[in-house]
């Protein structure tokens, strides 16, 4: 009679050997009490491992320190990355600033506080953060300056709504044009770059999820392919704002801008400018994907990375969070809600105005 | 039943288990679990979903934990002040976490493979997909479960002992 063989036991306790090997196995078991009593005691082990493991079942949440969790995708971002996001974003402040404020030539400025004044922050001259490479400060600097990204989200919808009251009768801008939607486009230029590196940058340090895996490394290449194509459409972008801002007028150029936008978020966010965009700052109901019923939950897009847009409740308390993808001209995605329990539900998103219900 | 749906409705709350009993945290674990899904949509068609999901989260969890060791660190923290209230007088509440303690230093006395091997075959993964995953034989992992049980088992006896044994220092 061989010795027991508690790998060989194991593997019979849990079904894994193949039938001539596990009618072996079940023989010397019942001839040899040494085999029995090994057989007894691994049943003991596998129990006794469930009942242990099972235990670790009931851990609270949110043990960790306070902001370990939620901004650890923050802290994985290198310097040079949230240098390079402080760069896009004051220069896509600075260029929002310089397209609002009226031309020269335009003799009838409206003589109002405009809160443009607000904003010299975004000047290139007080921004060291613009040489980031060279500067000692570059890294304390960044989180000043998406204090700056905010407070020029927060001052730009006074700015564009004076800006256009005053001057719509001078710059021959319909009254029922639609205001453009630039601060949610310039947003997401500033935005959408450092989300792409981040994300990069995230798939490069899962070196073990790509290693080894045709698909990780295909799914490296078209975020890479993403990227290229989105900053090659924000030299197109700039290029041609450049070009037509001195000679056209100020509504033309907005119209541009909002041309460039919204090939942007085809570009980045889908790939098929003809498939509906996800767009950081828009909001979207929420339906149930199995039941096809509505929750009511309206969620705004938050952040957005490669593909998948990250949703936060447009009511702020409501204790949710999600994200969807697009997939098959559909958003689908997944809600998380700790209302009743941290349930989670999947779902499908329609984009719909950002009005709470 | 779309494949999101399928792939989610059948995988989401075992791949939330593991990684919760990984990490020794569900709000952390459901981060992970939403990250492997994530990459799952973008992967489009998986031959072996299942190993798949288990492999990807796997590495997140593996490169998550080279990048932060003070989560470990904090655990371990949490676990200590758990002992310390034990000796002002335990509940039912207190008790249940006092055995979780013991458990995860149980689990964390195992070396990585096996704990990794016995993680997986609690949700159900057979042998060959444990195998995959870990790069592993399929033929050694019998003998990596034996060690990694047997090992569990009794570091969590000790661990359960030697709470007994400081209880009754502390009412003597």
């Amino acid at each position: 009679m061989p010795l027991p063989d508690e790998g060989l036991i194991h593997a019979w306790l849990d079904g894994q050997l193949p039938p001539e090997e596990a009618e072996r196995v079940e023989r010397l078991v019942s001839a040899d009490p040494a085999w029995a009593a090994a057989v007894a005691e691994a049943r003991g082990l596998v129990a006794a491992s469930s009942r242990i493991l099972a235990a670790l079942d009931a851990v609270p949440s949110g043990v960790l320190p306070a902001g370990s969790t939620k901004s650890r995708s923050a802290h994985r971002l290198p310097w040079w990355t949230k240098a390079a996001a402080a760069v896009v974003i004051i220069v896509g402040g600075s260029t929002l600033v310089m397209q609002r404020v009226p031309a020269p030539t335009i003799t009838e400025v409206p003589k109002a506080p405009v809160p443009v004044a607000n904003v010299p922050v975004t000047s290139p001259a007080t921004s060291p953060v613009t040489s980031p490479a060279t500067s000692p400060t570059a890294l304390p600097v960044a989180p000043s300056a998406a204090e700056t990204r905010r407070d020029i989200a927060k001052s730009t919808p006074p700015v564009a709504s004076a800006t256009t009251a005053k001057a719509a009768p001078v710059m021959a801008v319909p009254a029922n044009q639609p205001q453009p939607q630039m601060p949610a486009s310039i947003r997401e230029r500033a935005e959408a770059p450092a989300a792409a590196l981040a994300q990069r940058q995230e798939s490069r340090a899962a070196g073990g999820v790509a290693s080894g895996s045709a698909g990780a490394l295909q799914a490296q290449r078209v975020a890479d392919q993403r990227m290229d194509m989105q900053r090659a459409a924000e030299q197109q972008a700039g290029a041609q704002r450049d070009a037509a801002a001195p000679v056209m007028a100020k509504g033309e150029a907005q119209s541009t801008m909002n041309q460039a936008a919204k090939a942007l978020v085809g570009v980045a966010v889908t790939g098929a400018p003809a498939a509906p965009p996800l767009t950081v700052g828009a909001c979207y109901a929420m339906r149930d994907s199995r039941t096809s019923a509505a929750t009511g939950i309206v969620m705004r897009g938050e952040k957005q990375v490669a593909d998948t847009l990250f949703l936060a409740p447009l009511r702020p308390s409501l204790p949710a969070r999600g994200w969807v993808v697009l997939r098959d001209g559909v958003l689908r995605g997944v809600l998380t809600t700790e209302a009743e329990g941290r349930g989670m539900v999947l779902v499908t998103a329609a984009a719909v105005p950002c009005t709470t219900p | 039943m779309s494949d999101t749906e399928r792939l989610f409705t059948t995988y989401h709350p075992a791949l939330v288990r593991y990684l919760t009993r990984r990490l020794g945290d569900r709000d952390w674990a459901e981060d992970i679990a939403q990250e492997t899904f994530v990459r799952a949509l973008r992967q489009g068609e998986l031959v072996n979903e299942r190993s798949w999901l288990f492999a990807v989260a796997s590495n997140l969890v593996r490169d998550e934990a080279r990048k932060d060791i003070r989560r470990r660190e904090h655990l371990a923290l949490l676990a200590a002040e758990a002992r310390d209230a034990h000796v002002e007088g335990p509940d039912v509440v207190l008790e249940r976490a006092l055995d979780a303690g013991d458990a995860r230093r149980a689990l964390d006395s195992l070396a990585e493979r096996d704990r990794q091997a016995l993680l997986l075959r609690e949700e159900g993964l057979d042998y060959p997909e444990i195998a995959e995953i870990l790069g592993i034989a399929a033929g050694s992992v019998g003998t990596t479960l034996s060690r990694a049980r047997r090992r569990l088992a009794e570091t969590y006896e000790a661990q359960v002992a030697a709470r007994a044994q400081r209880g009754q220092n502390a009412a003597s």
